[in-house]
């Protein structure tokens, strides 16, 4: 239903799409797909979430608890996403990572890298690559 | 190009033939606003009138040539890749080029141009926040977003690199399920939950329907990365991203039965 109104079939069987307008009423809007958002805010409502864009893909790991030190963040993620943060901090160099909190609020850094915890598989240190933005936070 | 011509597509009447079933002359149009179908042809569907027309000073000029070149190519070259049904036959300027038809395509429609309109309402809703005069955000008329698109035409040679650097594919409908078309044929979608649907977001596949049993898709290779990266368990929920939103989009079934060249 990427349309703005018009559809185009080879048959007039449009009943799936029927029945998801019916689902879907906003899917009849012909207005813009462009929206305001708060700094900061993320277009999609997601779970409590760290997300990190690696260097050849994305990584989704759900958190338990996080923290904003200074200039760097750290984060233990949930049992289940243990493996996929070992793979978010082999994919290097990383581009970028998320937080989304809807209560505590959002949380990005661009230039990333990932320091993972010696003792806690749970836990990721995230900072700024470059030092000198590292080193910002703390003056 | 007569400069007299009325009927402007935004979808090219060349792709919508390709909708049309074999010993037919008609296709069929969904009205999503009302729910109600009816047959129509490639020449009176995808257009509207005067779609391409400004008027400047009161006099109105008709931009529909401006297609006609792209138009041309894109026939013989989407042509090609139906009779083909293989995008290694192509060469690189074409690659080239269609990786730009992609964005013009993309540019060409309504909804460009609803976006544009809609801009000043949300900049002024920014400046009431603000406190700033929202004098400054004055309303874009119909005629003020067809010239700001046609502005941004330009842009194709510049975000055609986006298009490039994703994996291309063809897909092919299972016998007797089509594909849709619509007055906006590029669906941009992205299967990962954190990320968004811009050109250049990892993670954001393109998806074009040129036949009814063809589509044109263009992924982002961080997809295939996740499968590679993942474990077995991620690797299905991963491998699915491939076939998922976007087909979904296009394709009213069976889109199980979907097979990538």
């Amino acid at each position: 239903m990427n349309s703005t109104r018009f559809v185009y079939a080879p048959t007039d069987e449009f009943e799936s799409a029927r029945r998801f307008i019916e689902r879907h009423p906003n899917a009849t809007s012909q207005g813009a797909q462009v929206k305001r958002l708060q700094l900061g805010e993320h277009p999609k409502s997601i779970d409590k979430t760290l997300v990190v864009n690696g260097a050849s893909t994305i990584y989704e790991c759900r958190i338990e608890s996080w923290e904003h030190c200074g200039s760097h963040v750290i984060v233990r993620v949930s049992d289940d996403a243990v493996e996929e943060l070992g793979r978010a901090i082999s994919d290097s160099p990383q581009i970028s990572m998320q937080i989304n909190d809807d209560e505590k609020g959002d949380c990005g850094i661009r230039e990333i890298e990932l320091v993972s915890d010696e003792y806690d598989s749970k836990k990721v240190t995230i900072r700024h690559s470059n030092p000198a933005l590292r080193n910002f936070g703390n003056a | 190009m007569d400069d007299n011509s009325k009927k402007h597509h935004f979808n090219p009447e060349h792709i919508l033939k390709n909708f049309v079933l074999e010993d037919e002359s008609r296709l069929f149009v969904f009205n999503k606003l009302d729910g109600n179908a009816f047959p129509s042809t490639p020449r009176d569907a995808g257009h509207e009138n005067h779609f391409n027309s400004i008027t400047v000073d009161g006099d109105r000029h008709n931009l529909e040539s401006v297609f006609q070149d792209a138009d041309t190519r894109q026939s013989v070259l989407i042509a090609k890749i139906i009779q083909s049904q293989d995008l290694k036959k192509l060469t690189n300027d074409e690659r080239n080029y269609l990786a730009q038809l992609v964005i013009l395509q993309m540019l060409r429609v309504k909804r460009i141009r609803n976006n544009i309109r809609e801009i000043p309402k949300i900049l002024r809703e920014a400046f009431e926040h603000m406190g700033v005069d929202q004098k400054f955000a004055p309303d874009i008329d119909n005629n003020e977003a067809k010239i700001q698109s046609f502005e941004m035409l330009s842009e194709c040679v510049q975000y055609a690199p986006f298009v490039l650097t994703k994996q291309w594919s063809l897909i092919v409908a299972p016998p007797n399920h089509w594909f849709w078309t619509s007055d906006n044929p590029i669906c941009i979608a992205n299967g990962f939950a954190a990320s968004d649907s811009g050109l250049a977001a990892q993670g954001s596949t393109i998806s074009w329907p040129i036949a009814k049993d063809l589509m044109l898709r263009f992924s982002c290779p961080s997809i295939a990365n996740k499968v590679s990266h993942s474990n077995e368990r991620d690797a299905d929920r991963a491998a699915n991203l491939l076939r998922s939103e976007a087909t979904m989009i296009c394709a009213p079934a069976h889109v199980e039965q979907f097979n990538l060249n």
